[in-house]
């Protein structure tokens, strides 16, 4: 790993070899660009009444986001990721499900604030850093297919709909800036949050599920 | 204050989640259909026999009959409300009575009738005419499709189910048991005929006397097993055998001849049990045939064919003792394989597993929310048949969960799994 970074920063160094970027203590940074989240499910069984083995699988999310650092020191800072819309993953039935195709969808907001801490000088031009935060994860619009109805309750005239339960947890993240000039940079970030879930559907039936979403993005930024 | 500001941004975050509203997701099936057209037994029934006395009861399913008769209740309605189609009626009405009838030859569609056969007319509840049941086998509840469409032939955007042979086994099963009783009957005959002629005075005519008098006996309306060796004993002593009037003489040779007519009668149904596993093989083919060659081979795209669910384990079934069961097992094992293997390969055809599913339930009951796998909803003393079950007739307590209204069919929640079933399959066929 540590071999990796090297290599990133000493091309990133390369790049921007006369670049007098700075984070130093105070410093504000804003940032735009793009996330994907990926959970990594582990689908439990759907309760009763259900088939045996009926699990789910999420897909994975691109959304445009944002984000703004405020640096405490010249190594401490905190970092608020902002998403301007949800996450939108599609449901899809796994197990006994499998090849049902799309059976839903639910939009996620995570909502994290990170405490960073940031390597290397103030004016290198490639800060490695290391982050951990609480993470709210909070879910809205469910929505769930005819197929979801069909398979739960067949004609009997309500669509079956679905609720995931929000959950507090945590992320943990690494990530870099690497300047571009003294006043913009490009941040990339990789960050995992544990997180396990109940989705209520509303024909009584439950559905654990551990979500564990990495994501990772890349943005462009400036310093105020 | 720098705080405040990083506490302000995770706010401004949050007020995202204020815009959302729940909603539902795109409800429309992936396939359109037209119509959906349902050829079988009892157990796709939705009405045939709504009339007359069974109407009067407020019957016309075979489950636990719903107040307003318009409530979807057996799986086909169910499934064919979640495609999104108008409520199906029964093709033809009629039976216990009243004379068969088609209420809407251009879109009833479900020819289902409960009794009905593969191919053979005489169904359970047949009497010949309209008197009991319809029973019109698929076979001709095919050939009726093609009298009502004005073709015989599918658009191809008809879901078309087949679920039938249910009744197949039933019947061969009453036939095999009723001739084993008969066998059983005659061995008794034989044997104490037999043992009290000896004391008779002249015992080689004493023997064919004394059986024609217990036949008549037992021909007699109303004769009981105790009526019958009456008619023995007191026959062989107008033949001069004094001594046969005496319980202790004549009570042993009771025993010994019910001995031997147990042993003759489930010694007949060993033999001859085996055939009908052959016989149900045949129905099975019979049945695949008819799919391939009359629904698939005019058209038909879409054809959800059920397999036999384990008869053996229904509370009919369970009625039997472990070797009648077996059989039971045996012929609907038989049935399902041959049926899977006659469709095997045949485009559009979904082949559903109710087999698997059924047995699935009655093992762990708890997964489907089933209370009771075992029992009748239905008081049989005071509905014999689910045609006639309604709220009123069933037995004390929660029956809201039992999966059997009666012997063989399925209450509506039972219904409510099954259609489950299909419609689970069907979506991960594509097909919904």
């Amino acid at each position: 790993m540590k071999t990796t970074l090297k290599f990133i920063a000493a091309a990133a160094l390369a790049l921007t070899a006369q670049a007098a970027f700075s984070q130093t203590a105070g410093t504000w940074m804003a940032r735009l660009g793009g996330t994907t989240i990926t959970p990594q499910v582990t689908s439990g069984d759907m309760t009763a009444p259900s088939f045996p083995n009926t699990k789910t699988d999420v897909g994975a999310a691109n959304q445009f986001t944002g984000g703004v650092s405020y640096m405490y020191t010249d190594n401490f800072s905190v970092d608020v990721p902002i998403t301007f819309q949800p996450f939108k993953h599609k449901l899809y039935g796994a197990g006994a499900l499998a090849g049902s195709g799309q059976i839903g969808e639910v939009q996620a907001l995570p909502i994290t604030v990170f405490f960073q801490y940031r390597f290397m000088e103030p004016t290198a031009p490639v800060r490695p850093y290391v982050g951990i935060g609480p993470t709210y994860a909070h879910f809205l619009n469910e929505s769930g297919s005819g197929a979801l109805t069909a398979m739960t309750n067949p004609g009997g005239g309500t669509p079956t709909t679905l609720k995931v339960d929000p959950q507090f947890t945590y992320s943990v993240q690494l990530g870099s800036t690497i300047a571009i000039n003294d006043k913009w940079f490009v941040d990339v970030f990789y960050a995992k949050t544990p997180l396990k879930t109940k989705t209520t559907f509303s024909t009584g039936q439950t559905l654990d599920v551990t979500l564990d979403p990495v994501s990772y993005g890349i943005s462009v930024g400036m310093k105020f | 204050m720098h705080s405040f500001k990083v506490l302000a941004l995770g706010l401004s975050a949050a007020l995202v989640v204020a815009c959302g509203g729940g909603g539902n997701g795109d409800q429309s099936p992936k396939i359109k259909y037209t119509t959906m057209v349902v050829f079988g037994d009892s157990l796709s029934d939705i009405g045939s026999y709504r009339v007359g006395p069974i109407a009067t009861a407020g019957g016309g399913r075979f489950s636990v009959n719903p107040a307003n008769p318009a409530t979807p209740t057996n799986w086909t309605e169910l499934v064919s409300a979640q495609l999104g189609l108008n409520a199906p009626c029964a093709a033809r009405l009629g039976g216990f009575g009243v004379a068969p009838i088609a209420p809407n030859a251009s879109t009833c569609r479900n020819y289902a009738q409960g009794g009905s056969r593969v191919s053979i007319t005489e169904g359970n509840g047949y009497d010949g005419v309209y008197g009991g049941a319809l029973t019109h086998p698929v076979s001709k509840q095919i050939e009726n499709y093609g009298i009502d469409n004005g073709s015989a032939n599918f658009s191809g955007k008809e879901l078309v189910t087949v679920f039938a042979g249910g009744n197949d086994i039933l019947i061969l099963l009453d036939q095999l048991k009723s001739d084993s009783t008969a066998t059983g009957q005659a061995a008794f005959v034989t044997s104490l005929a037999g043992q009290l002629a000896v004391g008779a005075t002249n015992p080689s005519t004493a023997g064919p006397v004394i059986a024609r008098a217990m036949a008549n006996e037992a021909a007699r309306e109303g004769n009981t097993s105790a009526s019958i060796v009456a008619a023995a004993v007191s026959a062989a002593y107008a033949a001069g055998n004094i001594a046969a009037a005496s319980p202790s003489v004549y009570g042993p040779m009771v025993t010994t001849a019910t001995g031997l007519a147990t042993d003759a009668g489930n010694q007949y149904a060993a033999t001859n049990g085996p055939a009908l596993v052959g016989q149900m093989g045949g129905v099975g083919t019979t049945l695949a045939g008819d799919i391939t060659t009359n629904i698939v081979g005019k058209g038909a795209k879409y054809v959800a064919v059920l397999n036999l669910p384990d008869v053996s384990t229904t509370p009919s079934g369970l009625a039997n003792g472990p070797a009648t069961r077996a059989l039971i097992l045996a012929m609907v094992n038989q049935f399902n394989t041959t049926l899977k293997a006659g469709l095997a390969g045949t485009p559009g055809v979904l082949f559903i597993d109710t087999f698997t599913n059924g047995q699935d339930q009655i093992l762990h009951k708890e997964n489907y929310l089933l209370s009771n796998v075992v029992d009748k909803a239905c008081d049989s003393t005071k509905a014999d048949s689910s045609l006639i079950c309604t709220a009123a007739t069933l037995i004390t307590g929660d029956t809201s969960h039992y999966l059997f209204a009666d012997g063989v069919h399925l209450t509506p929640y039972g219904y409510k799994l099954l259609a489950q079933l299909v419609t689970k399959e069907m979506v991960l066929a594509g097909w919904l």
